[in-house]
């Protein structure tokens, strides 16, 4: 079982709000956390992992699954099902406090799958060191990922969403109405980008790829064209950019 | 010897002013010497990462080079932070039952747990934004830790577009040196190379690319070289053409721009 640890709001005035609960069902460690109330925050920082984002109504607790499965065994976005075992005890590192979540394991070689579901509005900011297979369904909130290489994919989400890949790694994402109107990006240094989204966003893409091929299906292009909102940002070095209309 | 982006920061800096080195020497940690050592310095770090077990294939498969040791050297002292930040202020839900301190140690926990909770507080703020630096001023102030997750940031910059008043482009300068998210200083390049020319473009894309480390940013920074015609920061390129980290691409561009400036 991991280390739960209770982070202290500044000056150490927080406490922890309703429920927090552990168990280990079979191979996956399991942990409860309530909200209290607020907007939910949760943080990841792994080394590798796979992480996996499921919405839930506003009142529903935030439930947490971690197992670990072989980097080297691993094939990037098969099945992991199979291929489940515990994490190692202690290896896991969660800190809680009102409305906040943190989730550590910088230093595992293998990937930490993090099954996530929480309140629909839930901040999520994610940061793999190394290589992540990140996917997030139905956030309403925004969504920060950051990660070395592997796969992000975003289906049904609002934004705003900010993704970076540093060095390859493809991104998918698909915004549905009403899409947030704060500024986005989705950059990645080499590999495909894929971009489905309301017509609605059309005014607002900012698209540029130094070396690669970009591919725009939507009718209104956001040159000389009139902006709907704040910019979302679409960057590659190589590799194709494809953006088009939710079908 | 260690490789100090400051240095590196300073002496292009000096070069831009005209009173640096003459033209031909290289900046610190940009000799060939400089470079076996550091070479030397990044295998040696390998060795110790291998055997801590937190070496991946990819960085061991790497020739050692003054890049890697930088990040070598980053990540270790990203690692010492949060170890000294972590272990003395955080109490342990399952040890925390069963520690039932005396009570000469319970006046030193108290007065340890205060220590320990500012420095926690502290570590909670720089832990997320280890590059975030507090502003100075300006009406964007992007760099304003209040402005916590990427997408504020972001919105921040962008809403620089088409104000070219200098405290904009301070603020602009100061997120593409120090932002801790990558998609915030491609942004800020972008709006900068659209409101700014000559010095005021030069001077920030010398400090940033001393110390950029994210390709696809690094990369734009070349090619707004190339397209802003910035022959000031030719010199800057010519040595960032030997680093052996560097991809064929960002290479490529290197001599495209070169090329471009006449250089």
């Amino acid at each position: 079982m991991s280390r739960i640890r209770l982070l202290p709001e500044v000056l150490g005035i927080g406490l922890i709000l309703g429920s927090c609960a552990s168990a280990q069902a079979g191979v996956w460690e399991e942990h409860r956390f309530d909200s209290g109330g607020r907007v939910p925050v949760v943080e990841v920082e792994l080394y590798r992992g796979i992480v996996r984002f499921q919405a839930r109504p506003p009142s529903e607790p935030i439930m947490l699954k971690a197992a670990l499965v072989s980097y080297d065994d691993h094939r990037p976005g098969e099945a992991i099902d199979a291929s489940i075992r515990p994490l190692p005890k202690g290896a896991l590192d969660l800190f809680s406090s009102p409305g906040r979540v943190r989730i550590e394991a910088p230093t595992l070689r293998d990937l930490v799958v993090i099954d996530l579901s929480a309140p629909a509005a839930t901040e999520l900011r994610i940061r793999i060191i190394h290589y992540g297979e990140v996917t997030i369904e139905g956030a309403l909130g925004e969504v920060e990922v950051d990660q070395f290489q592997g796969q992000v994919n975003l289906r049904s989400i609002r934004g705003p969403a900010v993704v970076h890949i540093v060095r390859d790694g493809t991104i998918r994402a698909r915004l549905v109405s009403p899409v947030a109107d704060r500024a986005m990006a989705f950059t990645t240094y080499e590999g495909d980008i894929l971009l489905e989204a309301p017509e609605e966003v059309a005014g607002r893409l900012q698209i540029a790829s130094a070396r690669g091929e970009i591919r725009n299906e939507f009718v209104t292009k956001a040159e000389g064209g009139p902006r709907a909102g704040e910019p979302i940002l679409i960057r590659n070095a190589k590799g194709t950019i494809h953006v088009r209309p939710l079908r | 010897m260690t490789l100090r982006p400051e240095d590196r920061t300073e002496w292009i800096l000096s070069q831009l002013e005209g009173d640096g080195l003459s033209e031909g020497q290289a900046p610190p940690g940009d000799t060939e010497m400089d470079r076996t050592e550091l070479a030397r310095e990044a295998a040696g770090c390998q060795e110790a990462w291998r055997a801590l077990g937190q070496l991946d294939e990819r960085i061991a498969s790497e020739t050692p080079s003054p890049r890697m040791h930088s990040a070598f050297q980053a990540q270790l002292a990203d690692a010492i932070l949060r170890d000294s930040a972590r272990h003395p202020s955080r109490s342990r839900h399952g040890g925390f039952l069963g520690w039932v301190p005396s009570l000469r140690s319970g006046v030193l926990a108290a007065a340890t747990a205060m220590v320990a909770l500012t420095a926690l507080a502290l570590w909670r703020w720089s832990v997320w934004s280890p590059r975030e630096v507090p502003a100075k001023g300006g009406p964007a102030r992007v760099s304003e830790p209040s402005l916590r997750s990427a997408s504020s940031r972001l919105g921040a910059v962008l809403a620089g577009i088409g104000k070219g008043d200098p405290a904009t482009v301070g603020e602009l300068g100061r997120a593409l040196e120090s932002d801790s998210n990558p998609n915030v200083r491609l942004a800020a390049l972008a709006v900068l190379a659209e409101q700014s020319t000559g010095s005021g473009l030069e001077g920030p894309i010398a400090r940033a690319l001393a110390k950029e480390s994210d390709p696809l940013v690094r990369l734009e920074l070349i090619r707004t070289i190339g397209e802003r015609r910035l022959v000031q920061n030719a010199a800057i390129l010519r040595h960032l053409a030997h680093d052996p980290s560097l991809d064929d691409l960002a290479r490529d561009e290197i001599a495209r721009v070169m090329t471009r400036l006449g250089s």
